[in-house]
């Protein structure tokens, strides 16, 4: 908690030429998407169905967000490095280097114990770690193209089955031009002996990452994941628009988290990660279970509500959200809890932290149907302003429509006054020690849910400088 | 020894003390008196650094230039304030934040003697039973506040050079007057030295060899 995280560390640029392609959104750009991942022919028919899907669709514009729209004509929807290669030995030592620089390391001699490593580079997924390993188990966890490639009746069984193609601008944008991501499966009553991680990281300049991610829990099976995120800092926004699907079977559990801490952009809001992200997990299993973790720290831009179709009965849906904003980010983040079946459960805890001249929305939705009969929410939102200037809004939508369900909400907003930290100075805290302490206590009832290894990287994420922010 | 040489404080443009002069040797108690609005408390956030006070002049505890460190530096150099009006911090555990204090004043105490120390002291001032463990000053009432004040001075009265107790009595039951005395007696023999605001007459009475009146000043 000692160490300082006042300038953003991974905003360095790895030297690998790229292949860029695919300027533009439109047909020519998913064709040569689809045929340099030699596709079949039922995915490329399903990225040009949502390419149709996307011209009667407009941007949302709801969120409390203030940007300039993306020029999407004027994005690469592909990059990869020039060189092509077939296993992690063949990876450019830049790549792996740059990697290690993030505390990923893939080589098999400096793997991660105990944590099984997908890392995606701009568009393609650069090596996978423990694979042999989990395929002993009948686990199935590699890059979304290779699983396209191996075990195509799985990805068309359930890719676009939780997040159809046109659910929204950004989730359409991805099933056409969506270029890599990660697949996981985890087999009937197995519980997947390893974490599993996805690292991404955008490079190249002017290209985009649209990456997709699909998690099968067959019945009585049990994982848990972990992504991670961080991009060059570059004076030019980036786009991120991913989509993640998470189907849980009978009885089977899937816990996710994410250190997502892409480039925020410099002191004067310029540069930075746009992230429109459409996460979303159906529970269609009878006890079925998941649950959300997030630690939010980067992005210029952050539109992104992961949520839970709770359909079989007796399933659970969890959020646990901490977003600190900080200069001039602006996050609209939140959840959806969807109660079909019987006897559903769903959890939310959010914090929200807003630092400088951030904004920070939560929005929420719980949704209780007819059919959910003896369903519950509890939903908890906090939010936390730290200096004058920062800006803190609580939009949560409640539906309930039975009569045997009980929803419960608790709202607290509050603002660091300068008495505290006036307080906090008194008795020999700095700052930067003050601002720790009390961004810690606020968000401990989440960071505690956080896998073990990942608590330590959150910790440090959050360890925010007060600088600038008080006056 | 504590060394104020011609102070001048205000607030925005509202000047509140004016050409205050103050020598105190190590071990000694000085009761600061004065009508309302003469400024005692300024006296003790200006020695501490309150950063909206701005001053002119020198001061200095032993070979320390108080005037021109941070608010966090002067405590850790052994200043310590006890507020007259301490504020909730939400989120923040009571038991966390002393360990806190305790680590940036050089842990006097390991992490389990801390909870020891600080639980007896704070049953010894009839504190509710979960007070370490909830938020900081959570719902508490004035008193239960300058209690929690009395119990962190009396913590770190090792670290601590210059005691500042700004209204310690006020809120408190008579029979607390007996620790506030203690306290003073206890840092000026470890050869702290002590600057004392009271409205307490008792307390007042017993200090009043050793006065400063800012009325005048």
């Amino acid at each position: 908690m000692n160490e300082l995280e006042q300038e953003y560390t991974a905003g360095f640029t790895t030297k690998v030429e790229s292949e860029l392609t695919g300027k533009g959104l439109n047909e020519t750009t998913v064709r040569l998407i689809s045929a340099k991942n030699n596709e079949p022919e039922w995915l490329l028919e399903f990225r040009l169905d949502a390419l149709n899907k996307l011209s009667s669709m407009t941007e949302p514009d709801w969120a409390e967000l203030k940007y300039t729209r993306p020029d999407y004509d004027n994005i690469y929807y592909h990059s990869r490095p020039k060189k092509q290669f077939n296993s992690i030995d063949e990876v450019p030592q830049e790549i792996l280097d740059d990697f290690e620089k993030l505390g990923i390391p893939l080589h098999e001699r400096a793997k991660l114990a105990g944590v099984a490593v997908d890392a995606v580079f701009d568009s393609v997924s650069i090596g996978t770690t423990y694979k042999d390993k989990l395929a002993e188990e009948g686990i199935i966890f590699c890059s979304f193209n290779e699983a396209v490639q191996h075990h195509p009746d799985l990805v068309k069984q359930y890719v676009g089955s939780v997040v159809p193609k046109g659910d929204n601008w950004f989730a359409c944008i991805n099933s056409a031009v969506f270029s890599d991501g990660s697949f996981v499966y985890i087999p009937e009553g197995k519980r997947c002996p390893l974490e599993l991680s996805t690292y991404f990281r955008i490079n190249s300049a002017g290209s985009g990452q649209f990456e997709r991610t699909l998690i099968i829990a067959d019945k009585d099976s049990y994982v848990s994941y972990l992504e991670g995120c961080t991009a060059p800092q570059r004076d030019e926004n980036q786009l991120h628009a991913a989509v993640v699907e998470l189907v849980a079977l009978d009885r089977a559990e899937i816990k996710y988290s994410t250190v997502q801490n892409w480039y925020p952009g410099n002191e004067h809001g310029v540069g930075g990660v746009y992230n429109f992200v459409t996460k979303r997990a159906q529970c269609r299993g009878v006890k079925s279970r998941v649950s959300w973790t997030q630690v939010e720290t980067g992005s210029a831009i952050t539109w992104k509500y992961p949520s839970c179709v709770l359909q079989g009965e007796g399933s659970t849906g969890e959020f646990y959200s901490v977003a600190v904003t900080k200069g001039h980010q602006q996050a609209d983040t939140g959840t959806k809890m969807i109660h079909i079946g019987a006897n559903t459960r769903s959890k939310i805890i959010s914090k929200g932290i807003s630092i400088g001249k951030s904004t920070m929305t939560y929005r929420g939705l719980v949704r209780v149907a007819p059919t959910a009969k003896n369903s519950r929410n509890y939903t908890q939102c906090d939010s936390l302003m730290i200096g004058n200037d920062s800006t803190s809004n609580t939009v949560p939508y409640t539906e309930c429509r039975n009569d045997s369900s009980q929803i419960e909400h608790e709202a607290t907003t509050g603002r660091v006054s300068e008495e505290e930290l006036y307080y906090l100075a008194t008795r020999g805290l700095d700052a930067e020690q003050a601002a720790s302490t009390i961004v810690n206590g606020f968000c401990r009832s989440v960071l505690n849910t956080l896998p073990l290894e990942f608590a330590a990287e959150a910790n440090k994420l959050l360890s925010v400088t007060m600088e600038g922010s008080i006056g | 020894m504590l060394k104020i040489t011609n102070l001048s404080a205000s607030i925005g443009n509202k000047e509140i003390l004016k050409n205050v002069n103050i020598e105190l040797e190590a071990g000694n108690c000085l009761l600061v008196t004065g009508q309302n609005g003469a400024g005692k408390s300024t006296l003790l956030h200006a020695i501490m650094g309150r950063p909206d006070i701005n001053i002119t002049g020198e001061i200095s505890l032993a070979a320390n230039k108080l005037h021109s460190m941070e608010c966090h530096e002067r405590a850790r150099a052994g200043v310590f304030l006890a507020h007259q009006a301490p504020p909730t911090i939400d989120g923040v555990n009571t038991m966390t934040l002393l360990n806190e204090i305790n680590k940036v004043h050089d842990m006097p105490y390991t992490r389990s003697e801390l909870i020891a120390e600080a639980s007896e002291k704070f049953l010894n001032m009839q504190l509710p039973n979960d007070w370490k463990k909830r938020a900081f000053n959570s719902g508490a009432s004035g008193g239960e506040r300058k209690k929690n004040e009395l119990v962190q001075s009396q913590l770190f009265k090792k670290k601590t050079k210059l005691l500042l107790l700004d209204e310690p009595d006020s809120g408190l039951e008579q029979s607390s007057r007996q620790k506030i005395i203690e306290l003073i007696e206890e840092t000026c023999i470890a050869g702290g030295s002590v600057l004392l605001v009271t409205h307490d007459k008792e307390l007042q009475a017993k200090y009043s060899n050793n006065k400063l009146d800012l009325s005048n000043a």
